[in-house]
């Protein structure tokens, strides 16, 4: 999780500790003030308490959604690869053994030559390949 | 009932309602981009470094279809962080040999179709229908067939679904509470309505028919007894029927329940 989120999620969480601390705190008298049957009183209380904490879990989705929408409106122009140097590139990368990589995608040599522009401009975002600008010097 | 790794991760996210399934935030939310360009030859691939990935969707998939995809990558990269895989994203189907495309799957299927979420409103349905199985795609922005899947092994009702091309049987799948002896057979029965379906000669079943067990079964007993059918048509030359059994007698265990001779 990033330091971002975690910090928007802040708030609820303390509230949702101030909760559990309070139901704590609280004595059995207190819990049965206002309710005779204790069960139903620590049901009451659990349901309380899940409320807060899926209500604190759905700020996670809140925040991702958006960051997706975001990311969304910030995505730039992606430049033009040659495809013999993105075939190579991408050959490299399958090779290389000092660094970790997740791929599930067709085997290289039946990826189309657009597939194979379109993976190697993902690595170069991902930092697995250098980009346009740093491999110009090699 | 002990939550999967894709019902941990949509707890975590607080998803209480099949419409909160946003599957780009919950990429996002696990470190991976979901981007949608023409691809050709596939559905859909992952690439991914040490924390970070990029899913690519083909644009030109249809929305549950894409879904899918998405799920189907996610899997591969809460389970299959650091390796290569050759990967083609088929339809969803049961799949027999133990891969990392069945992982992949079953986590898709789990995501898409949280069991905390399916049961309760798949018991909404009192009958297992295709008309349940779609009001239940509607609401899970799934596929029939996946959805079909996923109520049958649910356990929803005592049935088999059975998914026929013209050269035969193609994969079959069934609720746990089917013995194993019920195996369906391999080529469609002249008796069952489905072999019409398939063929065109018949349109869909709008509700489940009832025929003989044999039909559907090559079992010495199998006359016996009835079942229901109901065919849809998947694709080009393939249905898929759900068989309910209707005759607790077969759903006995073999040693301790019915025989024919006593």
């Amino acid at each position: 999780m990033t330091q971002d989120r975690k910090r928007q999620q802040e708030p609820i969480r303390l509230l949702v500790d101030l909760l559990a601390e309070d139901i704590l705190a609280a004595s059995d008298a207190e819990m049965h003030e206002d309710d005779d049957d204790p069960d139903r009183a620590a049901s009451d209380m659990r349901g309380l308490f899940e409320r807060a904490l899926i209500l604190s879990n759905k700020s996670r989705l809140a925040a991702a959604r958006a960051a997706v929408a975001a990311e969304r409106q910030s995505r730039g122009a992606t430049p033009t690869i040659d495809i013999a140097d993105a075939r190579r590139q991408l050959r490299n990368a399958l090779t290389r053994k000092d660094r970790p990589l997740t791929m599930a995608a067709r085997n290289e040599n039946e990826l189309s030559d657009a597939d194979v522009i379109g993976l190697v401009q993902d690595m170069r975002e991902l930092g697995i390949l250098p980009s346009d600008d740093e491999s110009d010097g090699h | 009932m002990r939550l999967t790794h894709a019902e941990q991760l949509l707890q975590e996210l607080g998803v209480t309602e099949p419409g909160e399934i946003d599957l780009e935030s919950i990429a996002h939310y696990v470190g991976a981009k979901v981007r949608f360009r023409k691809l050709e030859g596939c559905e859909a691939h992952i690439v991914g470094g040490a924390d970070r990935a990029i899913i690519t969707i083909n644009d030109r998939s249809s929305s549950r279809r894409s879904r899918f995809s998405i799920a189907h990558e996610l899997g591969h990269w809460r389970y299959h962080r650091g390796r290569q895989l050759v990967c083609r994203v088929d339809d969803f189907h049961p799949r027999t040999v133990a891969s990392p495309e069945r992982v992949a799957d079953s986590f898709a299927a789990d995501l898409l179709m949280p069991h905390y979420l399916f049961k309760p409103l798949a018991r909404r349905h009192a009958k297992l229908t295709f008309k349940a199985v779609d009001a239940l795609a509607a609401e899970f922005k799934t596929s029939r067939t996946a959805t079909a899947i996923r109520l049958v092994e649910s356990d929803h009702s005592p049935a088999v679904l059975v998914c026929h091309g013209q050269k035969g049987r193609k994969w079959f799948t069934r609720a746990p509470s089917v013995p194993e002896r019920w195996f369906p057979r391999e080529e469609l029965d002249a008796q069952s309505f489905a072999l019409g379906v398939l063929f065109g000669k018949i349109g869909e079943d709008a509700h489940p028919r009832r025929v003989g067990a044999d039909a559907w079964f090559d079992r010495w007993d199998a006359s016996d007894f009835e079942v229901y059918e109901q065919s849809i048509r998947t694709g080009d030359g393939e249905i898929v029927t759900i068989v309910t059994v209707g005759d607790s007698r077969m759903l006995r265990e073999e040693d301790r329940g019915y025989s024919r001779f006593c």
